[in-house]
């Protein structure tokens, strides 16, 4: 359950770190946005690898 | 996710969010990997440590006062050129990460395992970074205010600790004076000095501080504080456990809290200390939360670096899991971070420093 829990909530955090990134794209910040971008990928990636892989 | 604030913070405030940073150290596994170091003479590392970081810190200062308002990230940009400038930015941004991940599980792992048994360890890191989150995401002039407020009770507590613990003290265990031996010390000391890198690293929100003053007389004193508490607590921790039992045992702080006898009606004064520990931990790790996210946003050329505490926090925290257990956390990953990142932190400001030199000479030449 807690696991679930925690994946809801990065899966929320990873969301944010997208719209974020979208919002900095927009501003002509191509390369920024592309790192966010990145980050947002790790934050659902490694979560799941953490949570329901390596526990 | 957090709204937006300018405002900029003083010496009081700065000081003593250095001395929640390089103070707290006494309290996780820094006692233990200094006495594997230096033995008998364990307490001495922090003093060749600090002698390190203060002579980093007296070019950083130089650069500050030559670049006026600029903070680290905009010099290094200045100097270094934008692709160099990003590699080194990102370079700081995932040391700072690890040290938020590596630290951080280090106090869940003593909370853990000496108050909290039964909790699920990720229950207790999520209250943790979210706790630090919270006071992160209010800014850092915030941050620096609760450091202010919180700061006289904290100090009071930690004079009653040692007044408390004197007693236990047996200061013949100090010796041999030197340990491992006056080279190892030495080596040891210089190694290791990154226990005050963050005295470099929070040069990245120097523009949010009042003036160059404030942050020369804050970051020495936060400094001088920090080595301080380290020497007088390794000290004690030695004076009370003798080696080798310094080195085996993992949780001095909390252990030698336990030691703590002040009659038969007072006992378990741990969970007293505890509350202060906490509140100084979360402070701590809200200002390393905050650090993060600066570095990756002025690395990003992005100004808003609220946008990025939530993402830099549950990184933080997903990677603070990973080890399974206390041993790859402190002993491979912490050694192995500050073993490995102190030529980088403190090379940095004198490489900085160089290069602004030869700037000023091809200008004079121009001209």
């Amino acid at each position: 359950m807690t696991t679930w829990l925690v994946f809801l909530a990065y899966c929320y955090i990873s969301y944010y770190t997208f719209s974020y990134s979208k919002e900095v794209w927009s501003e002509g910040k191509k390369f920024a946005s592309f790192c966010i971008m990145l980050m947002a990928f790790s934050l659902i990636v490694l979560p799941i690898a953490v949570l329901f892989y390596m526990s | 996710m957090f709204g937006d604030s300018n405002s900029k913070i003083g010496t009081r405030e700065l000081t003593a969010i250095l001395m929640y940073l390089l103070g707290i150290e006494i309290s996780d596994a820094t006692p233990t990997i200094l006495f594997k170091l230096g033995k008998n003479a364990g307490w001495m590392l922090p003093l060749i440590s600090g002698l390190v970081a203060f002579t980093s810190l007296l070019f950083l200062l130089k650069l500050l006062k030559k670049f006026k308002d600029k903070s680290l990230m905009d010099i290094v940009y200045i100097l270094t050129g934008k692709y160099v400038g990003f590699i080194i930015g990102i370079v700081l941004f995932l040391m700072l990460l690890f040290f938020t991940a590596v630290n951080s599980r280090n106090y869940v792992d003593i909370i853990n395992s000496i108050f909290f048994i039964k909790t699920p360890t990720i229950v207790l890191y999520i209250i943790l970074i979210g706790s630090s989150l919270f006071i992160a995401s209010r800014g850092f002039e915030a941050i620096g205010r609760t450091s202010y407020i919180t700061q006289p009770y904290i100090l009071l507590v930690v004079a009653i600790f040692i007044l408390l613990l004197w007693k236990q003290c047996r200061f013949e265990y100090l010796k041999p004076i030197f340990g491992a031996g006056i080279k190892e010390v030495i080596k040891g000391g210089v190694t290791n000095s990154s226990i005050f890198g963050e005295i470099i690293l929070i040069s990245v929100i120097y523009s949010q501080v009042r003036g160059y003053k404030e942050y020369r007389f804050a970051s020495i004193v936060g400094l001088g504080f920090g080595i301080t508490l380290l020497v007088l607590f390794s000290i004690i921790y030695m004076a009370v456990f003798d080696y080798p039992s310094a080195v085996i045992v993992n949780y001095l702080f909390p252990t030698s809290a336990r030691l703590i006898f002040v009659g038969r009606f007072i006992g378990n004064l741990e969970a007293f200390f505890l509350v202060f520990w906490l509140v100084a931990s979360i402070i701590r790790y809200s200002v390393y939360i905050y650090l993060g996210a600066a570095f990756l946003s002025y690395t990003l050329k992005l100004n808003n670096v609220k946008a990025l505490l939530t993402p830099y926090a549950a990184l933080a925290l997903i990677i603070g899991i990973l080890p399974e257990n206390y041993i790859q956390a402190v002993e491979v990953a912490r050694r192995m971070l500050l073993s490995y990142s102190w030529t980088f932190i403190y090379s940095l400001p004198i490489v900085l420093f160089i290069l602004s030199n030869i700037r000023k000479k091809e200008n004079k030449q121009i001209e």
